[in-house]
């Protein structure tokens, strides 16, 4: 059985090569605003362990549809005949030159590959187009047709009614924002061209929800042991003289080292998507990437309120105290417990704000030694996990809405399953716990499990979301 | 690389072959994983072999030369050990069972020392394994000898010496338990090799002197007692070697006073008869527990190896690039390419001069009267003449149209409206060099794109910047000095 290809055919500059990237997940795909971009079909196969299970070819536009047409027609004999005429176009020598584009863009349809043609539904539909579609029907391969709403769904309909003349399936698919759950969808959907393709496609489709899964988890193991290691950190240096601005060069140094090691995980999950070196310019990634770690515009989006602070505070106080009232047998009468908790709450109430911790530990002889970290702050760890969760789910959709589209304000509640009440309690213990150095065993999975179900409802939240 | 496959060196071949992928990009590193995995066709539970598998596909000078210098190391420290542990047992051994021909061994001091030494070292063994892996060893302990034996090792094979013990907290998490553990085994190869000098200077001074054993005690001890004693201590070989069970008589005539008359020395052929109870005591209870304590921590050593090898930070995404499928869904090793620097047409701002002529390509317009008055009002005033071309008319009519521009003598300009998101096709572009060479040089050939009309009230959508520079970039390729871009402006858009 051959290998199901699909040859990705338009107009130029209408989203063929978007649509092939958004589909292979490929950045080599070379997209531009210049038209014409695409000069040679390219093959973009989907391999398992080296076995290609379809193979995805993103084409030349068509630059002179009424001439070739034209020729088809003078060469026309019987509409049975009418692919014949087209091999015949393809290989004629003369062609090859004057219509470079076009036999190029014909050749994988001549040779079995199924027609996703693309057109831009948001801007009006026009009869120039009407000679292309005409020279497709002419290969009588099986085909479908993407309507691509780059800037917007204004003609969509438009669109839809005239190409459901010339193809029997039209979808809506705009591959700069459609969900991981819209490609697959869209792949399903070219099973249906050809009954001997659906077998490979399907077989594709599980094996790419599978490595999703695996990505996930990945992800979620790169994220809990970086937010170990970073809700831990410490740095010290030497200095014979404290003085002030030593103190605050030593800070800022602390915290470039914990911005670096954000950027890095960030990279993990980019490259882990394969989304490492995509030009994100002007993207929500990119506005993501700009707000500072430590900005305070950054910790208002993305921290604890302090009503929850003082909340967590107060019961993971309460639960210490409450040790205490077991161990009377309850012949403290829960003072323990409402100790604890007003402790805890008075803490942050107090000096919540205080974000690392410093200390100066004596050396020998005139040598001090400055120990910085681990960050203090309760909101830290919140702020740090929503903002690469944000990354994540950016990353792992391949979302490439613009900053003008969303705010990351709105991309939070819009993308962003919210922490439920026992999450945050629980995420709550565990940092405090890093931070303290009184880790348990199994607090590195416990993260783990948590960050990746937040992932995984992160993802489907997305999925149902993010449109088309 | 040849890769010996030393259990030991694995967590530490693993952690530094993961660090030289540190720099490789992710997708590479599956692929190649993937690849050996599927080249080996390892089955998924052999997980360790996998590891080895992986280490030997991948394996640089640096690994090989890494894990030579472990198992050198590695031989060096058990040879020390094992020699220290013999030696000073032998010595200990020889020290105290050696008859110097005038008084005795006293058996209360011979065995009560071995039983101290015993307690003192199997204490010491229980509380290290049950301990966590907490930092440091017990200062004086077998293990602490060890380690301080670690840093006497010739500089070439400190090495392993380094990687092992100093760990930093990060690395404590991974290897603490091993690092535990080796030394605990250590401890245990010294202790044994201990007890086996014990008992190798207990026979050579059987064999070739001639041993004294009696037994003196301050405390009122009766000989009865200490038969009762003795004959609890030698149950276990009771039957298997009745020699070593002393009889009520032995115990009784060899009691020695110090301060007695020294003609019991006529008693030394009796007193030697102790030897088969004394060997048996260095053999059941001091060389057996350390062959159990041996074995004990040898299996301990070699589950937290294998155990650590699993834990150490990047083996798991090892194991999982292995596992998983290789997808592609591109072609390997392609690069982004880079877009060309193209400088595009400059954009001019409209002005419809006298003696036009005017052409609507592929229907941008519904009719280019209506166009142009809505974009400059009084403007198709200046028109000579209007065509249609391009979109549903034929190659031919477009032919048609330029010889009919060509008979018209007095124009000025040709503008062409063009829809302005509709980027312009080689047939746009043939048009226009047909067009070119039919006026000759030097008349103007204006090209107009101009937005959409809104199906509200008919006015147009500005052009929109994308759209504009789409069309400048490819007008510049035509590469004709008067051919001009024009630009509606919003102001003129009605």
């Amino acid at each position: 059985m051959s290998v199901p290809s699909f040859a990705v055919l338009g107009h130029p500059n209408k989203g063929k090569s978007s649509i092939v990237a958004a589909m292979a997940h490929d950045k080599s795909v070379a997209i531009s605003a210049v038209p014409g971009t695409t000069v040679f079909s390219e093959s973009f196969p989907m391999s398992v362990d080296g076995t290609v299970l379809y193979n995805l070819i993103d084409t030349p536009g068509f630059q002179r549809p009424r001439k070739v047409l034209e020729w088809l027609k003078q060469h026309e004999t019987t509409v049975d005949k009418h692919p014949e005429v087209l091999k015949l176009f393809v290989e004629n020598k003369s062609n090859q030159k004057t219509f470079p584009d076009e036999t190029r863009l014909l050749k994988p349809v001549l040779e079995g590959a199924g027609i996703v043609y693309v057109v831009d539904g948001s801007v009006p539909y026009g009869a120039e187009y009407e000679a292309e579609m005409e020279i497709l029907r002419w290969t009588a391969q099986p085909s479908l047709a993407i309507v691509n709403p780059i800037g917007g769904e204004e003609f969509v309909e438009q669109w839809t009614k005239a190409l459901r003349q010339f193809f029997n399936v039209v979808h809506v698919f705009n591959p700069l924002t459609a969900s991981f759950e819209k490609r697959l969808e869209l792949l399903s959907s070219f099973s249906n061209l050809e009954p001997a393709w659906k077998k490979s496609l399907e077989h594709a489709v599980e094996i790419l929800r599978e490595d999703r899964l695996k990505h996930i988890e990945r992800s979620a193991k790169f994220v809990s042991n970086a937010l170990f290691d970073i809700l831990s950190q410490k740095k010290e240096v030497k200095f014979s003289e404290k003085d002030i601005s030593f103190e605050k060069k030593a800070k800022a140094s602390y915290r470039k080292e914990i911005i670096k090691k954000e950027a890095k995980v960030k990279n993990r999950i980019d490259q882990l998507y394969a989304q490492d070196g995509y030009a994100s310019q002007g993207s929500l990634i990119d506005e993501l990437d700009r707000l500072e770690l430590f900005s305070n515009e950054s910790w208002k989006l993305f921290g604890l309120s302090r009503k929850e602070t003082t909340t967590l505070a107060a019961l993971s106080g309460a639960a210490m105290g409450s040790a205490i009232d077991v161990s009377s047998g309850g012949a403290s009468l829960f003072l323990g417990a409402l100790t604890g908790g007003l402790i805890g709450a008075g803490a942050v109430l107090l000096g919540g704000e205080k974000l690392v911790e410093t200390k100066v530990l004596m050396l020998n002889v005139g040598n001090k030694v400055l120990v910085i970290g681990p960050v203090k702050n309760p909101t830290f760890g919140f702020v740090l996990l929503s903002r690469i969760r944000l990354h994540h789910m950016l990353v792992a959709e391949r979302s490439h809405a613009s900053r003008e589209s969303i705010s990351v304000n709105d991309a939070l509640d819009v993308f962003l399953e919210p922490l439920e009440f026992n999450v945050k309690s629980s995420l709550d213990k565990i940092f405090r716990r890093i931070r303290d150095e009184s880790v348990k065993d199994d607090d590195l999975e416990k993260l783990h499990q948590i960050i990746g179900t937040l992932f995984k409802k992160d993802l489907m939240k997305s999925s149902k979301t993010i449109t088309v | 690389m040849r890769i010996r496959r030393s259990k030991i060196a694995l967590p530490f071949l693993l952690q530094e072959q993961i660090q030289q992928d540190g720099s490789e990009a992710l997708s590479s590193l599956v692929r190649r994983d993937r690849a050996i995995a599927a080249k080996e066709d390892l089955l998924p539970k052999k997980t360790h072999a996998k590891l080895w598998k992986w280490i030997e596909a991948l394996a640089t000078e640096d690994v090989a030369i890494l894990e030579s210098k472990i198992i050198s190391a590695n031989s060096l420290l058990r040879f020390c050990v094992v020699l220290l542990g013999f030696l000073s047992g032998f010595f200990t051994s020889y020290g105290l069972c050696r008859f110097d021909g005038k008084e005795p061994v006293n058996l209360v001091f011979l065995l009560g020392f071995f039983f101290i030494i015993q307690c003192i070292s199997i204490g010491f063994f229980i509380y290290a394994s049950m301990r966590g892996k907490s930092k440091g060893v017990f200062p004086c302990s077998f293990a602490f000898v060890i380690s301080r034996l670690l840093s006497f090792l010739p500089s070439s094979w400190r090495e392993f010496s380094e990687r092992f013990f100093t760990l930093g907290a990060k690395n404590y998490v991974v290897f603490g338990d091993l690092q535990k553990w080796f030394l605990l085994r250590s401890s245990q190869v010294f202790s044994l090799a201990f007890f086996v000098g014990v008992v190798v200077a207990f026979a050579v001074l059987v064999a070739v002197s001639d041993l004294a054993f009696a037994w003196s005690s301050t405390l009122d001890v009766s000989s009865l007692k200490v038969h009762s004693f003795t004959s609890k201590i030698a149950l276990p070989w009771r039957d298997i070697v009745p020699e070593g069970f002393p009889s009520m008589e032995l115990v009784e005539q060899s009691r020695f006073f110090r301060l007695e008359d020294r003609s019991q020395q006529a008693n030394a052929k009796l007193f030697g008869l102790w030897w088969p109870f004394v060997g048996m005591c260095l053999l059941v209870y001091g060389l057996l527990p350390r062959i159990l304590t041996y074995l004990f921590s040898y299996f301990s050593f070699e589950k937290k190896l294998k155990k650590t090898s699993l834990i150490v930070p990047g083996v798991t995404d090892v194991l999982a690039r292995m596992d998983s499928k290789a997808i592609s869904l591109s072609q390997p090793d392609t690069q982004v390419q880079e877009t060309e620097d193209i400088k595009g047409l400059p954009l001019d701002a409209l002005s419809v001069k006298e003696n036009t002529i005017a052409i609507n390509w592929s229907q941008a317009v519904a009719k280019i009267e209506a166009a142009l008055e809505k974009i400059l009002p009084g403007s198709f005033d200046l028109v000579l003449a209007d065509f249609n071309a391009g979109g549903l008319s034929s190659p031919e009519q477009d032919l048609e149209i330029i010889s009919q521009i060509e008979k018209v003598k007095e124009k000025e300009e040709i503008l062409i409206v063009v829809k302005s998101w509709e980027p312009p096709l080689g047939e746009f572009l043939d048009f226009l060099k047909m067009l070119r060479a039919s006026l000759g040089s030097g008349k103007n050939i204006g090209v107009v794109p101009i937005g959409y009309e809104k199906s509200q009230n008919g006015t147009m959508h500005e052009v929109k910047e994308m759209h504009a520079q789409a069309w400048s970039l490819a007008l510049s390729k035509v590469e004709d000095p008067w051919l001009r871009l024009y630009k509606v402006n919003p102001s003129e858009v009605v």
